[in-house]
């Protein structure tokens, strides 16, 4: 009997699914988190694609060609969203700007994530050091407008968008510092945090096997909000000419170039816009529904204490 | 069982805790015992008795305020680093209360179980795989459940995980601070069967904290008494419960007695911030006399294996007879896949 119900059971439990695949399903199964997955696939395949896609180089001058509306508004040549004043492709130079804006968005949001990460673990599991030392920090931090240190932090180390990048993932910890810090503080006060200390677990261990995944939902949600942010915040800078520096370009900087002209061509300013705001979006229904797939509202099927 | 070297001992442990507007708060005030090997020393006292920190200081949790632990004939009161993880982490377990807060959400019970092998870097990938399967089927799990998480599992499958993750290692000495307090009474007896089974098997030695004196006349050998911090009687399971030396001893013991031979604690519990001079049973104390007040009453030997402290030792004895030993009527183990999963 012990053998028919082991041998049932060995087809009948399979390894669950991981929390990963659990999380990305019930945010499938979301309106706006689909909206947002299928939106983000074609702008990450769109940006990843852009040598393939844009039909001319993105940088070629044609002052014969310039300000020529889109070919659907019945331009000539053929452009899909027109050309700029000096008579270059903007869907070619919105895929490329697509591209830089992508990247600065989400290598920033993650690098940021990463550190915020880090020191949060810090500030909870040394509550009374570290934590007291970085939360000091984080109030000076909020108490600053980031506008004005940015600003002229960028002016003192000069532009460049790698600069900036690495200045907007420094300042962003804090974002995440807090939250996690308390998060922390209540986890490793947890039996399963004690349990790994009795069997010999070393701190790195128990800070990243034991403590981080109890933490990592609101981490991944504001990396998917932050990520978005990011991008406007690169495009605001770079208007300020902070940002990304010619001839590199990111959505940011065509609006910058362009708003000038804005009534020769409103096409090359429109459509960069446009297309920030859809990353942004995008981004932002993504955060939401990670939020909702991180704290589904039935959750009480097995255990109330815990989950 | 005490003619052996004890697997652990620990002596005089004092600890204090510092709380809120600069006071101290002495949780555990001089207690000494030892753990026989392949004993079961039963820890009983009432809530906030100290039991929890005597165990946390025995596995090296806490560290006391003074005192000593010894540990299979070495010190280990102040070791750290590597030869805490050799010494202590490798040789003491601990199962905890509640099964579904002493295991990780996101770790899959696989990796529960594999991960003492891994921090001590015993055997390979393949060779902990081999021995996980081993010991869920020890402690009465099906192996399948490797691959599922602890909220899939009931009350009594997580507690085994518990369980089988403590004895990875193969330790000497496994500390159960209430490993059965969170479950159904039905499950209680299987995980008390298993726990029983293990130790005559592995010839393990257990501190098993516990509230239920059922539980402790059935299970433990030999057992410890605690109030306000202070040990007050420890002796052979069968004589305390029979003829207990100490008033409190008396009490409980009282308890699983017919109701009129019942002994109920006078007067106030007093705060563990102020604790009473002398003798701190002396404020809910029926035969306290003036020198309670005054003398600290040591714990002394008062029979071979038998020591209480108390200046009057033996002389309140409650009526009738010890209730019968409750064997827990554990249900036949359910073939662990039919699932307990609603309970
Ligand atoms: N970290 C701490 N800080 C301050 N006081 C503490 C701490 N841990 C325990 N105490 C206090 O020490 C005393 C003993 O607590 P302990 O948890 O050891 O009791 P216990 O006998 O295990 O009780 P229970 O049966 O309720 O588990 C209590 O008064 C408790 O409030
Ligand atoms: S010492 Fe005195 S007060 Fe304390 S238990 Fe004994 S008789 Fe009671
Ligand atoms: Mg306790």
């Amino acid at each position: 009997m012990t053998t028919m119900a082991k041998t049932a059971g060995r087809t009948r439990a399979p390894r669950s699914r991981s929390r990963a695949a659990e999380t990305a399903r019930r945010a499938w199964s979301d309106a706006s988190g689909r909206i947002a997955m299928v939106l983000l696939a074609v702008l990450v395949l769109a940006a990843l694609l852009a040598p393939l896609l844009a039909p001319s180089d993105p940088a070629a001058q044609n002052l014969a060609a310039a300000s020529r509306p889109p070919s659907w508004l019945g331009g000539e040549g053929g452009h899909l969203l027109g050309t700029d004043t000096l008579g270059r492709d903007v869907f070619s130079r919105l895929l490329y700007g697509l591209r830089l804006s992508m990247v600065v968005g989400v290598v920033t949001a993650t690098a940021s994530a990463l550190f915020g990460l880090l020191l949060g673990l810090l500030a909870g599991y040394y509550e009374s050091t570290a934590g007291m030392v970085l939360m000091r920090l984080a109030d000076v931090q909020f108490a600053v407008p980031f506008v004005a240190v940015g600003v002229a932090l960028a002016a003192v180390v000069g532009p460049g968008v790698v600069k900036l990048m690495i200045i907007l993932a420094v300042w962003g910890w804090v974002n995440y510092a807090r939250t996690i810090a308390n998060s922390v503080s209540q986890v490793k006060r947890m039996e399963f945090v004690t349990a790994a200390r009795t069997i010999g677990a070393r701190t790195p261990a128990i800070l990243l096997r034991h403590i981080a995944p109890s933490v990592l939902g609101p981490v991944i949600i504001l990396w998917s909000t932050s990520a978005g942010v990011l991008v406007l915040v690169e495009s605001a800078l770079s208007m300020l000419g902070l940002g990304v520096q010619p001839p590199d370009f990111s959505l940011g900087s065509m609006l910058a170039d362009s708003r000038t002209t804005l009534r020769l061509a409103w096409w090359a300013t429109v459509f960069p816009g446009l297309a920030i705001m859809v990353v942004v979006v995008a981004f932002n229904l993504l955060g939401d529904a990670l939020r909702d797939a991180f704290n589904p509202s039935v959750r009480t099927e097995h255990d109330p204490e815990l989950w | 069982m005490s003619t052996h070297a004890p697997v652990a001992r620990v002596n005089g442990l004092v600890k204090d805790f510092r709380i809120p507007g600069g006071r101290v708060l002495r949780a555990v005030d001089g207690v000494s015992f030892e753990v026989g090997r392949g004993e079961t020393l039963g820890l009983v006292g009432e809530s906030g008795s100290g039991k929890s920190t005597v165990a946390r200081m025995l596995i090296r949790l806490d560290r006391p305020t003074a005192g000593s632990v010894e540990f299979e004939g070495a010190d280990i009161t102040a070791l750290r680093g590597a030869a805490l993880r050799r010494q202590v982490r490798r040789r003491m377990a601990m199962v905890f209360q509640s099964s579904s807060t002493s295991l990780n959400p996101y770790q899959r019970v696989g990796e529960v179980l594999a991960e003492p092998l891994r921090v001590h870097r015993v055997g390979e990938a393949g060779a902990r795989g081999r021995a996980v399967e081993t010991m869920m089927e020890r402690v009465g799990l099906d192996p399948a459940f490797a691959g599922r998480y602890p909220r899939e599992l009931s009350g009594g499958q997580r507690q085994r995980v518990g369980i089988a993750r403590a004895l990875m290692l193969d330790p000497s000495l496994i500390v159960a601070d209430e490993p059965t307090a969170s479950l159904d009474v039905s499950v209680q007896a299987q995980v008390v069967n298993l726990l029983q089974d293990l130790q005559r098997d592995l010839g393990l030695s257990y501190l098993f904290i516990t509230h239920d004196l059922g539980l402790v006349r059935h299970l433990s050998h030999r057992v410890a008494v605690m109030y306000l911090g202070r040990l007050v009687e420890v002796g052979d399971t069968a004589q305390v419960f029979a003829e207990p030396a100490h008033p409190y001893a008396a009490m409980l013991v009282s308890m699983r007695r017919q109701a009129e031979h019942r002994i109920l604690p006078a007067g106030e519990i007093p705060s563990p911030i102020d604790r009473p001079s002398g003798c701190v049973f002396r404020s809910r104390c029926p035969i306290a006399q003036a020198r309670c007040e005054r003398d600290v009453p040591p714990l002394v030997e008062i029979a071979p294996g038998r020591r209480a402290a108390c200046h009057f030792p033996g002389e309140l004895r409650p009526g009738g007879t010890d209730a019968p030993v409750h064997v827990p009527a554990a249900p036949p183990l359910v073939a662990p896949l039919t699932s307990q999963k609603g309970r």
